[in-house]
């Protein structure tokens, strides 16, 4: 039976009630033995709280009422760390207005620190470039008349408010000879809190499904144990899903799972090699990609397009057929390098899964979900007294979170999705958006395949997952 | 009848074969306005709070003068009693000579600048007469009366807001 634990009132009056019973002529009201019932009650009272808290620490049902520190050694007693989130990542460009001399080497060393104006948010390089005065053309950046070079670097700290806007780291910390400034072209991403309680809690309720990754369950336990809150949703496609799995035809009957993750974790790689001569598609080590940063031959930037796998059944896989694609086809003992970012828990965790060994193990396939852009177009009023621009922006950002898990829209985790519907979503900005007077839904479709202009849209909910699409507008 | 345990001096009392002492009657009526007059207590919920009514009082001396301490106290112990008189009205087993029946005579005299006392004298049902002479109330004790109880504009008596008070 479930502990209810009472107030010191509902215990004191327990134990006047107890008391009368016993003795009715002894006055429990008032005088020494209400104090002393007063004094047991307290005492009590706090015993109960105490055992009715244990008791959510046994049930882990509502995780946001635990203590950080007991969820966290409960986490431990499973083998499972709450991690300490992940530090942001950044491309920084440093440049000087003064042409580099010939000669000369000028080197921004990893360890070299930069941050946002206030000092707050310090970044640190984490790969030694070098400036070579010799072709400093390379380096040209004829827009802003100056000299640069580019690297990555580090949050010093965790925190996904390390994720700064893209200008805003601009200081050096300390002094950096020859070079003039740095800023950050691209907005830093990657950055992390540490894992939220009720995640964390999910987390050791997989964990007690064992080791086994033949098993649907332990295959997220598994991938917990890659990076404890790295995704924000996962699904599961079982080979006995013919309707959704994609690989029937390359299991020659064998047990498989496609599992897709919702996840932002990416790392960068470098990927260089010898040409052997004639090569223009140069494939990626680590896949899925997310991005490519540059790519060089014998050390000079060259033009290219990065082609992402969208064709084929292993699109947003580690075996995926993303490519790098040069104009220009490389010639014999050319030495080229990409600097390129990949979606690191998916490879991470097909790592893992493929190194557990079993006479009967699954063929498991790591996937990232399939983002379904919706064209949502709404015609709205808004009452007297609110500001036009901040309520569209509002609106703008309940709507994202809408689609990021429409049964409690959140702006931090995403989630698969089955279905949205334009009457409940319409309901929702109401509730969510103050000032909005009139809202009339003009559009509400997803893009690949809608055929009317409001209507409800259906996704797979294993695989897919809304974005609310850049086209759509409000007014 | 009913009874509880002997308190003097804020302890209980044992006889000499060491068992707690019982008090019923007349001398449980005189403990319990004692104890009325020294905690501020309901007998109804919310419960049990420590410290007198007679130290529920604004920080500012000079309001009390402008009021008139003298009232404050009257109504105080007044407020008192008549909580002790409905509790007894709520118990079946208080006898007539701890029941009391009315407030004959309560008068508040000034003793020093903060210093005040009271005489009290209530009847009970038997005609008995209870008295309370010589309570001393000082309002420049720093008792935190009804702190407790969280009323953030209630101060003991000599203290500004800005110094903390003690609990």
């Amino acid at each position: 039976m479930a502990l209810v634990p009472r107030s010191i009132d509902e215990v004191l009056s327990a134990l006047r009630q107890t008391r009368s019973d016993v003795d009715p002529y002894a006055d429990s009201v008032k005088g020494p033995i209400s104090v002393l019932l007063y004094c047991y009650a307290v005492g009590l009272s706090r015993v109960e709280q105490h055992a009715g808290y244990l008791s959510t620490v046994y049930q882990m049902e509502r995780a946001d009422e635990l203590a950080r520190d007991d969820l966290d050694n409960l986490g431990r007693n499973y083998g499972k760390n709450p991690g300490a989130g992940n530090p942001a990542r950044v491309r920084l460009t440093f440049w000087m207005q003064s042409r580099p001399q010939a000669g000369k080497i000028y080197n921004v060393d990893a360890g070299t620190l930069a941050s946002t104006p206030d000092g707050r948010y310090i970044f640190s390089v984490i790969r030694t470039v070098l400036l070579t005065g010799d072709s400093a053309d390379l380096y040209y950046n004829a827009d802003l008349q100056r000299y640069e070079i580019s690297t990555t670097a580090e949050a010093t700290a965790t925190g996904d408010d390390y994720n700064i806007q893209a200008g805003n780291i601009s200081a050096f910390i300390g002094s950096l000879q020859d070079f003039d400034g740095v800023i950050n072209n691209a907005a830093a991403t990657n950055g992390s809190d540490p894992v939220g309680p009720t995640q964390f809690r999910n987390v050791i309720w997989n964990s007690m499904q064992g080791l086994n990754v033949n098993l649907a369950g332990n295959i997220i336990s598994a991938i917990d144990r890659v990076d404890t809150g790295g995704y924000d949703d996962v699904s599961l496609v079982s080979s006995t899903d013919i309707q959704t799995f994609s690989r029937l035809k390359h299991l020659n009957g064998k047990l498989g799972y496609n599992v897709y993750l919702l996840t932002d974790r990416v790392e960068d790689d470098y990927y260089s090699g010898t040409a052997q001569g004639g090569e223009t598609d140069l494939y990626l080590p680590r896949k899925p990609v997310n991005s490519v940063e540059y790519c060089t031959v014998d050390g000079k930037q060259v033009p290219f397009t990065f082609s992402s796998d969208t064709t084929t059944i292993y699109a947003g896989s580690t075996l995926s057929s993303d490519k790098v694609l040069l104009s220009t086809p490389l010639l014999p003992a050319q030495v080229f390098e990409i600097h390129y970012y990949y979606y690191s828990l998916i490879y991470d965790s097909t790592q893992v899964l493929n190194n557990y060994s079993s006479p009967f193990r699954a063929d498991i396939l790591v996937y990232l979900g399939r983002p379904v852009p919706i064209f949502i177009a709404a015609s709205i009023s808004i009452s007297g007294v609110q500001d036009t621009s901040s309520v569209l922006s509002d609106l703008r950002s309940a709507t994202t979170a809408y689609l990021n898990y429409p049964d409690a829209p959140t702006y931090a985790r995403r989630r698969f999705v089955s279905s949205l519907d334009p009457y409940d979503y319409r309901e929702t900005m109401l509730r969510m958006v103050g000032g909005l007077a009139k809202f009339t839904l003009l559009n509400f479709f997803r893009m690949d395949s809608g055929v009317m202009d409001v209507e409800t849209i259906t996704l797979d909910g294993a695989t897919e997952y809304p974005v609310l699409s850049p086209t759509s507008y409000f007014g | 009848m009913s009874y509880t345990m002997k308190c003097d001096d804020g302890d209980l009392i044992m006889d000499s074969t060491g068992r707690y002492r019982a008090v019923f009657g007349q001398e449980k009526c005189v403990q319990d306005i004692a104890e009325s007059l020294l905690n501020n207590y309901d007998t109804e919920f919310p419960m049990y709070y420590n410290g007198s009514l007679l130290y529920e009082i604004d920080h500012n001396p000079a309001f009390v003068e402008a009021i008139g301490a003298e009232a404050f106290i009257h109504a105080a112990v007044n407020e008192s009693i008549e909580r002790l008189m409905d509790s007894q009205e709520n118990d079946e087993y208080v006898d007539a000579a701890e029941k009391i029946n009315h407030i004959q005579q309560l008068m508040v005299r000034r003793l020093g600048i903060m210093t005040y006392t009271f005489y009290l004298l209530a009847i009970t049902e038997d005609d008995s007469d209870v008295t309370v002479d010589d309570f001393v109330v000082s309002l420049a004790q720093q008792l935190p009366a009804s702190l407790a109880q969280g009323y953030s504009n209630f101060l003991p008596a000599g203290q500004t807001t800005d110094s903390q008070p003690f609990v």
